[in-house]
């Protein structure tokens, strides 16, 4: 029996969010037709769509693993913590929990055996999810999720942080979401679109910067942080600093499609967020969340001026060459201009134009070259891009050490990161070989 | 005509074996020696070629702002097209100014043809000069092919601005720039109807080299 | 490295290509020792595609890719040629071309990725030509969907087109979309002639496989994919450093050391750059350094024990070369406009000549036309006629966009006088012979070229082509195969069915080279699979050892 005796579930599902569920992880479909008539149906599928908002299967799964059996490594400043196995398997993960012990964790921060969970894992904004839509979630983790028997190492992070006890501080500190009231699904839109931003797809928790507790800063709400190498911008409504210049539909195409064309491209954990959570969003959803981010207070940044994605132009300098091959051996190192024509010019263009249908997107107007913060396109050139939205998957090779199809140097990567950001973006960024070796392997 | 390549690959005349480095000099591939109406002069060898380089290097000195603005103006009129890439311009004029003593000459000598009438085609204009002069057919060909092919003395001097890919990129890309994104080949290209132009230049013989 | 130091591993392997490094990438995955020795150096791909760009000749292979003094390749397919020198009736034909260098010389192939027909192993037994080989389509067909797999290749849903090999997996990624140039070859074919065109598998991407892009269709395949999307062996290199294996490049092995009793391999001895010797042991050994190199390493390490050359009891050792003969005809068409050189390379071919009763009397062939970028020989052309201007422009145009270019892989039969030897006079910077190839084409290859032309005589007229250039004689496809040919007999073979010499129990050789037919599709994936057959059979006997 899924529900307790007793629960009213709040009016039919048609026309609401949980008609049209995607299925966020192959686990099985939740999805309940109109007019199915079974509850229980209901209440899987309303449970598989906030699973997928909350993007849990982005954390909970490690590389090339197993949906939800966690092993995940994320790195924080005192070690990797590591994802925990939520399948419903009881030995090995979170079987045995009852309903209570799972909105313990996932609304307050506490395992079942008590102690605390780092808040890598976000229940300051899971906080803010329902009573229902927990339940929900609980009833598709216990019903639909598939078990995994194995266990991911355990977490150990450098003392003092080793002390989970010591949560019960920063807990009293930091600041949770409230919980919202009733049916998630019946809010306006823009109170619709807070709750996804805040309570499921916690947009605040790489987007908001944090202080030196690591608690985000409410007061520069989405004003842009740093994430393990690559920088989540400002995506409040300042046009200068963050996305003020955007339309609603550029925002609700990049996070459908992970692309606002002309504007920018979603990569790394963004990339992660649009594949696992946000494509399969459903439109109205999406016009939510989009509605309610446009009117985000402005946040002023105090490096970036000018709109990021409002640099650049094509580059039309002839291809004046003046050698001969050399010899097999040679791995001499090309100055700029050089390693962006054997390296990028192929698919970006020499005119730095990209593909004529933004496969390969334009290096100029594009935020990831025009910002001032030359993270995002160093992270992109070591690690590439592997993004599939929908039926669309985009890949870009990386160069970095585990390239299949070339490996650059610290400063080849340099002199490369330097040349697009000088000609095609806000201007050269005087990056260092010794500043993109700290970005390797993060 | 492409002359022997002694600055073409200075690595490879550092580091390769003397017998490789020799034969490379001495070579004439069998596409150059069937592109008929070349100077016979240039047969000669290494010898030849080094009086040649030293003529140039000095040649280059003198009044080359000047030789490059006829470069300009004869090219225009010869490819029918009112604007060139000057930077482009200068790479290629160096390269056939390098490539042969008699270039110079022959290019001044074509400027001064060019400016006494008003030709009104490439075509026209050529016909004059191969008409008055049967030298002057190799320095177009060349100019051809330095516009055209973006080579120059045997070397290529621009690849991806190259006119042969801008008149064709309505078809195809340049091999290593496609940027057409995946699967772009499976769409109809435009069709070409067959041309009725005639040629200006009597012809040279040519043969497709197997791959 | 000073020449005292001793390397050692469980498996040796001289050799860094497809073949080379896919076995030890296998073995180094199952926990074993593996030195792989490389003649050539390092290398990187953004150097070659700027070679590329930076080369005159274009249409010349081999020329981003000027060899290192102590590996030299051949620099290009001239006869004379300053490297590999040929001679004998049909010396032309058999102007290899091959790269000695880190992953080999894939870098530059056409990503054709076709199976061998269960026929081609048996062409003996079926049709009474050349020899049979001492294993069986079915020996091979899960070594077959490995070697897919390693490399990602492409191709079409049997149901829908049945290439002829048997397969029990679907292709790892889908076949490639064909061009507009390809479909109008393959509606052509349909309709107005008895044979058909298929999808030829490729392995080249379709979609993001193993870290690498999707094709964009640079056309570029030989010489060099600037993005990735096409196999090549530097990335079985990486797996398998990254698993474990050891490569030292510029390091050519110039003898193979064996036991008192010239039984078991004991250790190969390679030069580095400077002439220093270094020794390097092992419990087995695998040559998997090309055709020409393999037997030229097996002569060159010849001794006191073994006059004739390692593992040459049979006599075997560099005979029976053979390649895929080339028949080449280039045309303008007098139809619409299809625009060759949109997408890669190769992707379409007709198949029906790949086998049949008539395989008695003339070999079988394989018939390509080319999607090959024309507009700079198009531009070469039309310059040479004389036009310029406009004129020129829109002479570049038509022959740019009418260019066909079919060209066909004629196979070849063992023939043990076709035959490599060392050249007595000319050595490398290391003083080790060159390789010298002595070639007849044989009737029944002649015999099927002259099938072949007649159907390219067809096929020009059905498109109304005129302006026929054909390839003067024959050419070579740089596919060699032979030289130390599999069998089961060790007085006529150099190999058995699992390659291994039938001299020395702990020599392998992973090449083309053991090939005792050469079959019409290109031989890289049989390579593959029997590299990885190979690596299986190690793997085996290592790990009960």
């Amino acid at each position: 029996m899924l529900l307790a005796a007793g629960t009213v579930l709040s009016g039919p599902v048609a026309g609401t969010a949980f008609a049209e569920a995607a299925d966020p992880a192959p686990a099985g479909h939740g999805v309940a037709a109109e007019g199915n008539g079974s509850d229980d149906e209901a209440i899987l599928a309303r449970g598989a769509y906030i699973a997928t908002a909350a993007d849990c299967v982005a954390c909970h799964t490690g590389k090339g693993g197993k949906p939800f059996a966690g092993g995940l490594k994320v790195g924080t400043p005192m070690g990797d913590v590591i994802s925990t196995n939520i399948t419903p398997d009881p030995d090995h993960g979170i079987g045995k929990y009852t309903e209570q012990q799972f909105d313990q964790a996932v609304r307050h921060g506490v395992r079942s055996d008590g102690s605390y969970l780092y808040p890598v894992m976000p229940y300051v904004s899971y906080a803010g999810m329902t009573d229902q839509d927990v339940r929900a979630l609980y009833a598709w983790f216990m019903h639909r999720v598939k078990p995994v028997a194995e266990s991911p190492p355990p977490t150990s992070l450098a003392f003092p942080a080793s002390l989970r006890s010591s949560m019960t501080v920063w807990n009293m500190f930091a600041t949770k979401e409230t919980p919202g009231a009733g049916d998630s699904a019946t809010y306006d839109k823009l109170k619709r679109g807070e709750y996804l931003a805040n309570a499921l797809e916690h947009c605040g928790t790489c987007h908001t910067p944090r202080n030196f507790m690591l608690d985000e800063k409410h007061d520069r709400y989405l004003a842009g942080g740093p994430l393990s190498g690559w920088y989540a911008p400002n995506i409040t409504s300042s046009t200068n600093s963050g996305i003020g210049n955007w339309s609603e539909s550029d925002l609700i195409a990049y996070l459908r499609t992970g692309r606002a064309p002309g504007r920018s491209q979603a990569a790394g954990p963004m990339g992660e967020a649009v594949e696992h959570s946000t494509s399969r969003l459903t439109d109205s959803d999406l016009e939510a969340l989009a509605a309610w981010i446009k009117q985000v207070p402005a946040m002023e940044d105090d490096l970036e001026h000018k709109a990021r994605d409002s640099f650049g132009q094509p580059a039309n300098e002839p291809d004046i060459r003046t050698s001969g091959p050399t010899r097999i051996d040679d791995l001499s190192e090309m100055p700029g201009p050089h390693l962006y024509d054997a390296n990028c010019a192929a698919c970006h263009g020499r005119n730095g134009a990209g593909t004529a249908d933004h496969y390969a997107p334009s290096l100029f107007t594009n935020s990831a070259v025009g910002t001032l913060r030359p993270d995002n396109l160093i992270m992109v050139v070591l690690n590439g891009v592997d993004r599939t939205a929908g039926k669309t998957h985009v890949a870009m090779p990386g160069f970095g050490g585990h390239s299949q199809v070339q490996r650059l140097s610290d400063g080849e990567i340099a002199s490369l990161v330097n040349y697009v950001m000088a000609t095609f973006g806000s201007g050269d960024p005087h990056v260092t070989a010794e500043k993109v070796a700290t970005f390797r392997d993060k | 005509m492409r002359k022997d390549r002694d600055c073409q690959s200075l690595s490879l005349w550092q580091l390769s074996p003397n017998a490789m480095r020799l034969s490379r000099l001495l070579r004439i591939s069998r596409r150059d020696s069937l592109l008929t109406g070349m100077s016979a002069a240039l047969l000669g060898g290494v010898a030849h070629a080094r009086a040649q380089d030293q003529h140039s290097a000095s040649m280059q000195t003198t009044d080359h702002s000047e030789i490059l603005s006829q470069f300009m103006a004869v090219s225009r009129r010869l490819t029918d097209r009112d604007t060139l890439d000057q930077r482009i311009g200068a790479a290629l004029c160096n390269g056939i100014l390098h490539g042969n003593a008699d270039r110079q000459a022959l290019i001044q000598a074509l400027y001064t043809l060019l400016t006494k009438e008003n030709f009104a085609s490439a075509s026209d204009y050529a016909r004059a000069a191969e008409t008055q002069d049967k030298a002057f057919k190799d320095v177009i060909h060349e100019i051809m092919t330095g516009w055209y092919r973006g080579v120059a003395d045997g070397k290529v001097v621009v690849y991806r601005s190259a006119l042969m890919f801008d008149i064709t990129k309505d078809a195809v890309y340049p091999k290593t720039y496609a940027t057409g994104g995946p699967f772009y080949w499976t769409t109809r290209p435009p069709d070409v109807a067959r041309p009725v132009g005639q040629p200006a230049l009597s012809p040279s013989k040519f043969v497709v080299e197997p791959t | 490295m000073s020449s005292e130091q001793n390397l050692s591993a469980d498996v040796v392997i001289v050799g860094s290509g497809v073949a080379g490094s896919s076995i030890a990438n296998e073995l180094a995955r199952a926990g074993i020792s593996v030195i792989v020795l490389e003649a050539g150096p390092r290398v990187d791909r953004q150097h070659f595609v700027e070679n590329f760009r930076n080369l005159e000749n274009k249409p010349s292979y081999q020329g981003p890719f000027p060899a290192v003094p102590w590996a030299l390749h051949p620099p290009d397919q001239q006869t004379p040629n300053e490297y590999l020198h040929t001679s004998g009736p049909d010396a032309e034909a058999y102007q290899q071309v091959y790269l000695r260098m880190m992953g080999g010389t894939t870098w530059h192939w056409a990503g054709c990725a076709w199976r061998y027909l269960p026929s081609d192993f048996e062409l003996k037994t079926r049709y009474g030509q050349g020899r049979d080989w001492a294993l069986k389509y079915d020996d091979l067909e899960p070594f077959y969907y490995q070697a897919e797999a390693m490399m990602g290749v492409c191709g079409p849903d049997p149901l829908v087109e049945d290439l002829g090999s048997p397969r029990k997996q679907p292709y790892p990624m889908e076949a490639l979309p064909i061009s507009y140039a390809a479909q109008q070859f393959r509606k052509l074919i349909t309709e107005k002639t008895p044979w058909r065109v298929v999808h030829e598998p490729q392995a080249r991407n379709t979609r993001p496989y193993d870290r690498r892009p999707t094709c964009e269709g640079h056309n570029n395949c030989m010489p060099i994919c600037p993005i990735g999307a096409m196999y090549n062996g530097s990335y079985s290199v990486y797996d398998a450093e990254a698993a474990g294996a050891t490569f030292v490049p510029n390091a050519v092995v110039y003898k193979i050391e064996r036991d008192s009793a010239n039984k078991r391999v004991t250790a190969v001895h390679y030069f580095d750059p400077d002439k220093g010797s270094h020794r390097v042991t092992g419990k087995y050994f695998v040559i998997a350094a090309h055709c020409i190199e393999t037997a030229k390493l097996l002569l060159v390490s010849a001794d006191e024990q073994s006059p004739d050359g390692i593992a040459n009891s049979s006599g075997h050792v560099g005979r029976n070369m053979m390649d895929h003969t080339g028949v080449q005809v280039t045309f303008i068409s007098g139809d619409d406009a299809w625009w060759p050189g949109r997408g890669p390379l190769e992707t379409n071919v007709i198949d029906n000549f790949r086998d049949g009763p008539w395989r008695n009397e003339r070999g079988a062939y394989l018939v390509h036309m080319v999607d090959d970028n024309q507009v700079d020989l198009a531009t070469q052309l039309a310059i040479s006629k004389g036009y310029v201007g406009r004129e020129l422009e829109e002479q570049i145009r038509y022959l740019a966009s009418h260019t066909v270019r079919l060209f066909s892989h004629n196979e070849g039969l063992a023939d043990p006088d076709n035959r490599l030897t060392l050249n007595k006079t000319r050595k490398d910077v290391l003083g080790i012979p060159h390789p010298d190839v002595y070639y007849k084409l044989p009737d029944y290859t002649v015999r099927s070229c002259e099938h072949t032309r007649d159907v390219f005589r067809q096929l020009i007229g059905l498109m109304h082509g005129t302006d026929e250039q054909w390839t003067p004689g024959y050419f070579p496809q740089d596919h060699p195969a032979g030289s130390t040919i599999m069998g089961v007999d060790p007085k006529d073979s150099v190999v058995d069915g699992h390659c291994r010499s039938h001299d020395h129990d702990n020599l392998f050789i992973a090449s083309s080279s053991v090939f005792s037919s050469v079959g019409t599709g290109n031989i890289t994936l049989t390579v593959a699979a029997l590299a990885l057959r190979v690596a299986d059979t190690l793997k085996k006997e290592l790990v009960h050892a």
